[in-house]
This record gives structure tokens, C-alpha cells and sequence, in this order.
């Protein structure tokens, strides 16, 4: 009787043991196996819905990153110009997070070390404060050398939506400029055009 | 152990109670006043019955942006475009579509899910920017207004189909000798109030000047380098002249008053940087005030029986018809030190909805018709097989079934009335006054930015709220 009880209670805890490790781990070091997150290619093209997406914000990125680089004004440089960038102005019909657009493409040049950025107007009181709280960086010089740059890069999301009882299409014109802050003269412009077309099913729920 | 038992039951039955109360459209919209505001808020917010319904989330939006809660307001206002957009986008054949129209050509109006109608549709993106404004995300609120313009567009084709329609139902009417469908119904309450001059003046059912000229106002403050604005402000203007009463400036003996050079007070000494006799910036910044006062008119279905040619069944012709806007404004005066200002009423939701109920009646007779008809055939197979009693039975019956479909159709009863817009100069730092019917609201501006944007949602007299935000 005692073996039987023994036996019950070990095959109770074997079983327990391996239920609850069942529900919380699916092996070594991964969490939750049981819910239906996968990871996916955070490069592969994303089709969900024919909104602003992550495939748009990289291929803007990476297309206007390139040209600018390839510019003169970047390439034939004696020594990586500052820029400051500043803020792509939102004239489509979305939310779109234009900062995701900028932050990219800051990444972006950056990496290729033929520039230097500035921070933005936003970050620069952030900046200053610091700056405040240390007294061996307030002098004049560089405080002027940290408000001045060599360009400046504007931009604009901007979009047309065309629709009719079969056919969506929308269409993003992502441009930016290179300005030269002190003659106002742009030196450098280009644009990523992308369309998106959507068509609505014949028969449906 | 039975207290425990009786409290947990008791905390349950409550849970269950409070996610299954609906507020019917009198109990909202007689729950509006200010101590009743907090639990009619709690209690919707709660509601988890009416969900899919693109109303419930516009009136939540609307009492949420009343609250202060503008976050949440977006949140509302994005599942009402939700619940749209995936209405626009559905199959060209659609099996709920085919469904509703079936239901509501035979049975009953309240088959038919609400989507809105245009005006609806297009000030759900006005409302929505002013929750964007009201945080300070400008550009955000320039989409909401690109969206509403447009909507605007999009139901211009969709409205000249409508009354294409209505044009070619008319014809055949009058080519098969069926009646005249333009006339309205004996009996039908909102006859006089469709044939009114403030709605036939209309130049159409969904576009309105108060959020053309608010998206101007906030195209130049997101954009004040671009005119982007300068297309709405005429649109606006073409729809209705009183616009150019919303921008007020400063008299010009004022503005010199300003710019004349400023002495330093006797026995003080000049601050630094600026000299006795130097010209100092002017001191005066741009206001602009929205108001959105009073609960639109809220839809219902009316019936209007008739007794059939023998025994004691009867038939109805159902068609919508409206209760009258609620808790609205009929003056509004803005003073300052040097100002005096009447804004014109630019938002008239109440004149908008009777025009689009105008447009659409002869739709909505020929549909009545058909289904008083099918009742009507009903009831005499009633009649014929079950004598007198059957008869009246049926005719009951589906009445009653009728008015429970019906019940539930209803449209943004939240939606405000009327909308008030300014746009003047004034002394920074200075107290202006808004007064509406007879409650006065002061505020005083801030003295350090070059503009304010404040938002006076007016729900009832006595809940009123001011919001503001200086860029």
C-alpha cells in the first residue's frame, strides 16, 4: 500500500512538473512557445494594409541616404560637414511617425561616417541644459559651434489617394533637401516615390 | 461565510449589471448635466454591448473630449474609423451588405446597420483634430482635417448618386402612376421641418464651413510658412459668407498705440538691451475660440399606421425622423479690453441632418412602401386564414417586432449642434470674456507665446469646460 502511494505521488509530481513546465517554457531560454508570436524578417516586405509600412520607411531611407551621400556636397567634402536635420513635415492623410523616417536616415549617414549631425531643434534645449550644468563648456566658441551648421535637411511625406468601387490607390512622395543655412540656396534634392494599389474582392463576408 | 457569500454574489450580479448597461438615446442625452456627467461617462466607457457600433464609439469620443480626455477621445475616434473604414472597404458583393438591404426593404428600417451619414462622417475628423490641437500635435491635427476634406470629396460622388437615385424612383413613380413619392406622408411630424428655408438654403447635406475654416486655422498654425489653409478659407467662404466674421484684428489706432516707442518709467533705469525710444515687440498675440455647444438631433424611427381595407389588421409606414437638438446656445459673445465679438453659428448640425433626411426621403418612402406592403400581405393571409383575431395578431406582432428592430438604429446623438469659431487679436496676458445664453466664462491669456487655441465644449448649461493650448 505504502509502494502505491508512493508510486501515486511520484506520478502526480512527474506529471505536474512536466504540465507547468510545458505551459511556461517551450525549451531552453524561450518564453510563452505557446502563443502564436513568431518572429519574421524585419526586412521582408510587410503588405498588411496599404498604409505608410516598415517596407516604405526603409526603402526611403535607404534610397534618399545613398543619394545624399553620393551629392558633392557629401562626397567631395575636405571634412564631414555638420547638418542638422530637421523635422519631415507630415502632408498626407496618415499618422505617420516622420521621426522614424529622420532617426533612420541619421542612423544611416552617420554610420557612413561622411557627415556630422547636430541635434535638432527639439533635443538642442535638452542639449543646452546640460551645457548649463557644466561650467567648462559655456563658452561662446562653442556654443556658437554648436548652433551652427554647414547644411541643413528638410523634408515632406505627402500623398495623393485616388479610390473607386474596385480600386484603392495611394501614392507617397517622400522628398528631402539639402540647404545651405547661411545663402538659403538648396544644393541637393531628391525624392522616393512608392504606389500602392488595393483592390476590393467581388463576393465576401 | 453567508455575509461573504452575499457580498461576493452581490459584487458579481453589479460586474455583470454594469457591463451589460446600455444607456438607451433619452437616457444619454438626458444624463448630460454636470452631476450626472461622471457616472453616464463611467457607464458608457463600461458598455460593451454596442461596441461594433460605429455611434456608440462617437458618442464616447464626444463626451470623452468634454471630459478633458483627449487621448482617450482619439482612441474613440479611431475605432469609429475603424469600424468605417472596414465599411467602405467591404466586398462589392457583400454578404452582410445584401443581408441589412433585405432586412430593410421588407422588414424593418432598424435592420440596417448606422454608418453615419456624410456630415457624420466628415465631422468625426473635425472633432478628432481638435483633440489632436488640444495636445499640441498640430500636424497631427492638419491629417484629421486633410481626412475630413477629403471625406467631403469622397460624398460628393456618393450624395450625386443618391439623388440620381431618388431622381430616377421619382420618374418611375410618376411613369407607373404609383403616386407622387416627393410629397410627404400625411402625419409625418418632420414634413414642416424639411421644407424649412435654413434647410433648403443649403448648398448640400455634408459640407460645412466651420470645418473648412478651422482647417485653414490649423494648416496656418502647423504650417505658418505654407498657405495650405488658403483653399479650405475659400471653400468656407463660398459656403457661407458670415466666415470673414471669424477673423477679427485689432483697430489700426490700436495697433499704432503698440508699435509707438516705449520711455522708461521715471526714476528706473532702462532695462538691458533696450533703450528709452527703442521700438518693443508687440505685445499682442492671436486667439482663436471654438465652441461646440448642444447635442444634435438624435434619430427614430416613425410610424404612421393605417387601418387595411377590412377586419381589424393595420399596416405602418416606418420612415426616420429626428428628436430635436438638445442643450444648445443661441447667443455667443467674446469681449475683450478692446473687442466686442458676435461669432457666427458656421456649425449647423441640426439643419445639415434635416437636409440629408430631405435628400434621401424619396429612398426611404419607396422603401417604407414596400414594407407597409409586405405587412400588410401578411396580415390579410392572417386574416383570411384565422378570421378577424388573426388578423389583428399579426398585425401586432410584427409592429412590436418592428419597434424592437428600430429601437436599436441610432445615429451620433452626441454630436454638437452648433459650432462657433474666432479668430482675434488680444493683449498678451489679458482676461477676455465668452459669454453663452446666460452663463460668462473668463480666461486669462498666457503671456509669453504667440498664440492660443482654447476649446469650449458647452454639453449642458451647467457642464461646461475650457480648454486651452498656446503655441
Amino acid at each position: 500500500m505504502t509502494t502505491f502511494r508512493k508510486l501515486s505521488l511520484t506520478t502526480t509530481l512527474v506529471l505536474s512538473s512536466f504540465l507547468m513546465s510545458g505551459c511556461a517554457t517551450g525549451g531552453a531560454g524561450m518564453v510563452g512557445s505557446s502563443s502564436n508570436v513568431k518572429y519574421g524578417d524585419a526586412k521582408a516586405a510587410e503588405t498588411v494594409t496599404a498604409d505608410f509600412g516598415s517596407t516604405d520607411l526603409q526603402s526611403t531611407a535607404e534610397t534618399l541616404t545613398q543619394s545624399l551621400l553620393e551629392s558633392r556636397y557629401i562626397a567631395k567634402a575636405q571634412k564631414p560637414p555638420k547638418v542638422r536635420l530637421r523635422a519631415v513635415n507630415n502632408l498626407t492623410y496618415e499618422h505617420i511617425d516622420t521621426k522614424a523616417i529622420t532617426d533612420k536616415i541619421r542612423i544611416k549617414l552617420l554610420k557612413s561616417g561622411q557627415v556630422r549631425f547636430l541635434a535638432d531643434t527639439a533635443n538642442l534645449n535638452q542639449v543646452n541644459s546640460e551645457r548649463d550644468l557644466t561650467t567648462a563648456a559655456t563658452t561662446k566658441t562653442k556654443m556658437k559651434a554648436m548652433t551652427d551648421s554647414d547644411y541643413i535637411i528638410t523634408g515632406n511625406v505627402r500623398s495623393i489617394k485616388k479610390a473607386n468601387d474596385d480600386v484603392k490607390d495611394v501614392y507617397y512622395n517622400v522628398s528631402m533637401e539639402l540647404v545651405d543655412p547661411q545663402s538659403g540656396e538648396i544644393l541637393w534634392a531628391d525624392e522616393k516615390e512608392i504606389r500602392k494599389v488595393t483592390a476590393k474582392s467581388s463576393v465576401g463576408w | 461565510m453567508a455575509n461573504k457569500l452575499t457580498i461576493l454574489s452581490c459584487s458579481l450580479f453589479c460586474a455583470l449589471q454594469l457591463g451589460a448597461t446600455t444607456l438607451d438615446s433619452d437616457t444619454l442625452r438626458s444624463s448630460l448635466s454636470k452631476p450626472q456627467f461622471e457616472q453616464t461617462l463611467a457607464t458608457l466607457s463600461a458598455d460593451t454591448s454596442d461596441q461594433d457600433e460605429f455611434w456608440y464609439w462617437l458618442n464616447l469620443a464626444r463626451l470623452q473630449q468634454a471630459n478633458g480626455d483627449f487621448n482617450s477621445s482619439i482612441h474613440s475616434f479611431q475605432k469609429s474609423f475603424e469600424i468605417l473604414d472596414e465599411y467602405e472597404n467591404r466586398a462589392k458583393v457583400s454578404l452582410r451588405n445584401v443581408g441589412s438591404f433585405l432586412g430593410s426593404a421588407f422588414l424593418s428600417k432598424g435592420a440596417e446597420s448606422y454608418y453615419g451619414k456624410g456630415y457624420e462622417r466628415t465631422l468625426m475628423h473635425t472633432l478628432n483634430a481638435l483633440n489632436y490641437t488640444m495636445l499640441g500635435n498640430f500636424e497631427g491635427a492638419a491629417v484629421e482635417m486633410r481626412r475630413m476634406e477629403q471625406r467631403q470629396e469622397f460624398w460628393l460622388s456618393e450624395t450625386e448618386e443618391k439623388i440620381k437615385e431618388a431622381a430616377e424612383e421619382k420618374a418611375k413613380a410618376e411613369k407607373s402612376g404609383s403616386g407622387d413619392l416627393s410629397s410627404m406622408p400625411s402625419g409625418y411630424t418632420m414634413a414642416s421641418m424639411l421644407e424649412d428655408p435654413s434647410v433648403r438654403n443649403l448648398a448640400n447635406s455634408y459640407q460645412d464651413p466651420f470645418s473648412y475654416t478651422l482647417s485653414s486655422i490649423i494648416s496656418s498654425i502647423a504650417f505658418p510658412h505654407e498657405n495650405l489653409g488658403e483653399v479650405s478659407l475659400k471653400r468656407a467662404l463660398t459656403l457661407n459668407p458670415d466666415v470673414s466674421k471669424v477673423f477679427v484684428t485689432l483697430p489700426p489706432s490700436m495697433k499704432s498705440a503698440l508699435k509707438s516707442p516705449v520711455q522708461p518709467a521715471k526714476g528706473k533705469k532702462a532695462a538691458k538691451g533696450k533703450k528709452g525710444g527703442e521700438t518693443p515687440k508687440i505685445e499682442k498675440m492671436e486667439i482663436t475660440i471654438v465652441i461646440l455647444s448642444g447635442e444634435a438631433p438624435s434619430v427614430k424611427i416613425e410610424k404612421i399606421r393605417f387601418p387595411l381595407f377590412n377586419g381589424a389588421n393595420y399596416t405602418s409606414i416606418d420612415l426616420p425622423a429626428f428628436n430635436p437638438p438638445i442643450n444648445d446656445i443661441s447667443v455667443v459673445t467674446i469681449s475683450t479690453e478692446k473687442l466686442r465679438l458676435q461669432p457666427p453659428r458656421l456649425l449647423q448640425t441640426n439643419a445639415m441632418a434635416y437636409k440629408t433626411l430631405k435628400d434621401e426621403l424619396i429612398g426611404e418612402l419607396s422603401k417604407a412602401v414596400v414594407r407597409a406592403t409586405t405587412k400588410a400581405v401578411v396580415a390579410k393571409q392572417a386574416s383570411d386564414n384565422f378570421g378577424f383575431l388573426g388578423g389583428l395578431v399579426a398585425s401586432l406582432a410584427m409592429d412590436a417586432g418592428s419597434s424592437l428592430a428600430d429601437s436599436g438604429f441610432r445615429n451620433w446623438e452626441l454630436l454638437p449642434n452648433s459650432g462657433y469659431l474666432s479668430k482675434f487679436e488680444a493683449f498678451k496676458g489679458e482676461t477676455f470674456t465668452i459669454t453663452m445664453n446666460d452663463r460668462q466664462e473668463s480666461f486669462t491669456l498666457p503671456k509669453d507665446k504667440k498664440g492660443v487655441l482654447v476649446l469650449v465644449s458647452y454639453l449642458t448649461n451647467d457642464n461646461i469646460r475650457i480648454d486651452h493650448v498656446a503655441y
